[in-house]
């Protein structure tokens, strides 16, 4: 192979954000907390949010969204109460959450949940945030297929949904043109941190 | 009373005549293709492999009931609750109980071939529990009280100002005709639907009896939806949907998605192996796996049929079927559309379901694209030898089933058998007595056979080989001066070449639902070839429909190694003059500035990676132009010689679409390996057509 394995994680980077350009995604990088922050503000500012929903996230990424969504009315989904849930998630204008893991040449991002309300913040919002850190990054679907089995295979209890997510909701229903948005999101950013 | 039959005589001269229904039905298919494609060589996909590693998982597989139990054991432990429903009724029973126990009014559903399968919504709401589609397509055919007319593109049929139509009558206001606006409404309109709906039902793409796992593909993420927000997950998979193991998971869902839509995965792939908490609530919320018989048991005891139970319902039959595309998937199909629909309706909801099976063509395409690889046109001939058993075989299908004794005692009558082709009156004779159309120009006769003509030509030296030759009728009795130079090119590349009395290949056959005949001449003709090939000969012929039956179609008839080492040894003409050609010195025939217009005949698109007749050409000094629309020319055989809706009317309604592009190719001359499609395109075109090989100086 002959490469570093820092060249080798940066080109599977370029891989990955290649093929999610070719889903109808956005990419964006960040190399540290600030950048992260930052990546956040643009897009949060940019998809013209009044109102977020954030769930899964492990606690360093926590304190950051939260600090990205200062002046924007939010809630973490681990706060909500059964009965507000629902409602509450289907109103945010984006959803903010953690991705386990990703394939890097399919674009394709692999939300492991033990919670519907988790999986409905990626799912109800308009605008869609995946989280995902590069150190987790998958060669490809076989690879995250195969990854997947090990959850389901290992450990005793209740097993977790795991939705495979490549790119935002859509149809080609009306006269196969393509259209985005349909229930879910219409944009899906996808934000690679390099630095946890 | 009409008759099934009549019916679909009926529908289609319908469908044909609604030209611009079945042009938008046309170009959607296409779109299906080409979306195909561009996944196939974006994402560099080996077709071959991908069937080969398709079949291992399902054949053998798909409907085992030990696996149901294993299934069933694995999702009972993850804490779901099975049941098994041996019919579509007990199904839906299932569920209505389960509705009338949980408070539900409301459900929504993602696509699910299988509950259209058991006409679920319509028995819900007879129980008083409203059922929404949620898949765009499917809660556009549901407003317009239609069946899907595709098993990937339910509304395929409709276009936007219809759909604008549907919406703006539901929500009793005005909707512009533009995608995105029909959208903007449609996302309000079903979302608190979703957050309402006490109840959710699924089907299932997968599920994985190691792990007692579903799995859920949808580019719209409705399906993802539908299985968490209401309270209580159904989902209802088809018994065949079963597959062992985790391993088997990854190939499915690429293959799923590139044969569909040419997409390397489907948006969203939902995995779920039982129902989760909402905000840390468990409270109401159940997971029910409802797995459906209904045929199925039946299905895979049938060796005929089982193979249908391997289908991935990718839809990709339906995109390259030429008589669906011009019909439809009302007209094709009765709940499940298309090729594979034939056996699936005859299977599930019976054959007095199935006669649209007469639509099917034989052109092998669907089977060519399938992903499974599975034999569809071979099956459906099946199922209409059991429609014809019932209600007796058309008049002109039997007169074409004996096309290989007409065509004896023609030849042996010419010429006057070719005055009565070519005279108007008795054309209309036939017309009416026979069924054969008079507008269609026929082949002539010769009475001078192929194997008399070759009496005393030189043989070849045997250095380069051993053939026989197949002529099949047409180089035979119509034009045994093909054979005649098909034969001396052979020996002439030094192939010793010899032509023993055989049957004709028999694709009628199959066309007509006469499978114990075409296994009779199947057999007939493999006795004679088993020896020869046993001794070291192989097989050619200029007619590519009978290599395919010596390849593909002989094997199935007459399972063995006989059969198997035939086909083997069989080849295609330019296949096997190919690997001589540096050699071979080719004379052009015709000036060879212009373009030369070149059409595949379907049966070659099986034999062959390349197309070496189009080499041929280009050696001799041609300049070929490939002309395409993707599927067949429309004649199929002897289908495009009948009087009739089923026949010469819906073959050029198929036809016009390729004779427009030979008319904008602007070539004069047009070459095509296969008789019956060169008729069809000289018949549609008014070009001159000819077999490959009049392109070129008889071999001296």
């Amino acid at each position: 192979m002959g490469e570093s394995t820092g060249q080798l994680s940066s080109s599977q980077s370029d891989v990955f954000f290649m093929a999610l350009r070719g889903l109808h995604t956005e990419p964006h990088l960040a190399s540290d907390a600030k950048q992260t922050v930052d990546a956040l503000k643009e897009i949060i500012g940019a998809s013209d949010a009044r109102s977020a929903v954030a769930a899964g996230l492990p606690p360093p990424a926590k304190l950051l969204v939260e600090s990205a969504l200062k002046g924007v009315k939010h809630s973490f989904v681990e706060d909500l109460k059964p009965a507000e849930a629902l409602e509450t998630i289907s109103k945010a204008d984006v959803g903010i959450t953690w991705v386990q893991y990703a394939a890097a040449a399919n674009g394709a991002l692999v939300e492991v949940v033990y919670d519907d309300a988790v999986k409905l913040s990626s799912c109800l919002p308009r605008v869609h945030v995946a989280l995902v850190s590069s150190q987790t990054l998958l060669p490809d679907l076989d690879a995250a297929i195969a990854r997947i089995g090990e959850t389901l295979k290992s450990g005793s209890g209740r097993k977790p949904v795991v939705s495979i997510i490549s790119g935002p909701s859509k149809t080609a229903d009306i006269e196969l043109r393509l259209i985005y948005g349909v229930h879910g999101p219409h944009t899906l950013h996808v934000l690679l941190m390099d630095w946890i | 009373m009409t008759t099934a039959r009549e019916k679909l005589n009926e529908d289609i001269e319908t469908a044909i005549a609604n030209r611009q229904a079945s042009d938008k039905m046309w170009r959607a298919m296409a779109r299906g293709r080409e979306n195909r494609m561009t996944g196939i060589e974006q994402f560099q996909v080996n077709v071959e492999e991908m069937k080969e590693a398709d079949r291992h998982v399902k054949v053998g597989v798909a409907g085992d009931p030990a696996l149901v139990e294993r299934f069933s054991e694995s999702v009972r432990k993850n804490g779901g609750q099975v049941y098994f429903a041996k019919t579509g009724d007990d199904a839906v029973r299932y569920v209505a109980e389960l509705a009338k126990r949980t408070g539900t009014n409301l459900i929504v559903k993602s696509k699910s071939l299988t509950t259209e399968e058991i006409e679920f919504n319509h028995h819900l709401e007879k129980e008083g529990v409203r059922c929404v589609e949620t898949d765009l397509g499917e809660l556009i055919v549901q407003l317009n009280h239609e069946k899907p007319v595709h098993l990937v593109a339910p509304a395929a049929h409709l276009s936007t100002e219809d759909i604008a139509g549907i919406f703006s009558r539901e929500l009793k206001k005005e909707i512009p005709a533009d995608p995105e606006a029909i959208l903007r409404e449609v996302r309000p309109y079903l979302r608190p639907l979703f957050l309402t709906a006490q109840m959710g039902v699924t089907g299932a793409n997968i599920g994985v009896a190691e792990t007692g796992t579903i799995i859920v593909e949808t580019n719209e993420g409705n399906g993802r939806l539908v299985a968490s927000a209401p309270k209580v997950h159904v989902v209802i998979i088809g018994m065949e949907k079963i597959v062992p193991s985790w391993d088997d998971v990854s190939g499915l869902v690429q293959a799923h998605a590139v044969s569909a839509t040419g997409q390397h995965q489907t948006v969203y792939v939902s995995i779920i192996s039982g129902h989760s908490p909402l905000a840390g609530s468990m409270e109401g919320r159940e997971f029910h796996v409802v797995i459906l018989d209904n045929g199925r048991s039946k299905m895979r005891e049938d060796p005929w049929f089982n193979d249908a139970l391997n289908c991935i319902r990718c839809g990709a039959c339906m995109n390259i079927c030429p008589t669906y595309g011009i019909v439809g998937g009302h007209v094709f199909g009765y709940l499940y559309p298309g090729p594979i629909g034939i056996p699936w309706t005859a299977g599930v909801h019976g054959l007095e379901n199935a006669t649209f099976a007469h639509l099917c063509i034989s052109c092998g395409l669907c089977k060519e694209i399938c992903p499974v690889d599975i034999d569809m046109p071979l099956m459906i001939s099946k199922v209409k030898e059991q429609e014809i058993a019932k209600n007796g075989q058309p008049r002109v299908n039997g007169f074409f089933t004996s096309s290989q004794r007409l065509a004896k005692l023609a030849s042996a009558t010419s010429p006057v058998s070719n005055w009565m082709i070519s005279n108007s009156a008795s054309r209309y004779l036939m017309e009416k007595t026979v069924g054969v159309d008079r507008r269609r120009t026929l082949p002539k006769f010769d009475r001078n056979r192929l194997r008399s003509r070759l009496e005393g030509a030189k043989q070849g030296s045997g250095e380069a080989g051993k053939l026989v030759f197949f002529p099949d009728i047409y180089a035979d009795y119509n034009d045994p001066e093909l054979g005649y130079r098909a034969v001396l090119l052979l020996r002439k590349l030094g192939y010793e070449v010899i032509v023993p009395e055989l049957q004709w290949a028999g694709m009628p056959y199959i066309s007509y639902g006469e499978v114990a005949k075409a296994t009779e001449t199947a057999v007939r003709n493999l006795k004679i070839l088993e020896p020869l090939v046993s001794s070291g000969y192989g097989v050619v012929s200029t007619e590519p429909t009978a290599v395919y039956m010596l390849r593909e179609i002989y094997p199935k008839l007459s399972p063995g190694k006989g059969s198997t080492q035939v086909a083997a040894a069989s080849a295609g003409y330019f296949a096997t003059v190919q690997k001589h050609l540096p050699k071979a010195v080719l004379k052009p025939a015709f000036p060879t500035d212009g373009p030369v217009g070149f059409h595949i005949p379907c049966h070659e698109r099986a034999l062959n990676v390349g197309v070496p007749a189009m080499a041929f050409l280009e050696g001799a000094g041609y300049k070929v132009e490939k002309v395409e629309t993707g599927t067949c020319c429309g004649m199929a055989g002897t289908f495009g010689m009948k009087h009739g809706a089923l026949g010469y009317d819906l073959s050029m309604a198929v036809g016009e679409r390729l004779f427009k592009l030979f008319d904008e190719s602007g070539t004069k001359l047009v070459a095509s390996e296969s008789s019956v499609c060169a008729m069809q395109i000289g018949d549609g075109t008014g070009l001159r057509v000819l077999h490959p090989l009049y392109f070129v100086e008889p071999p001296g």
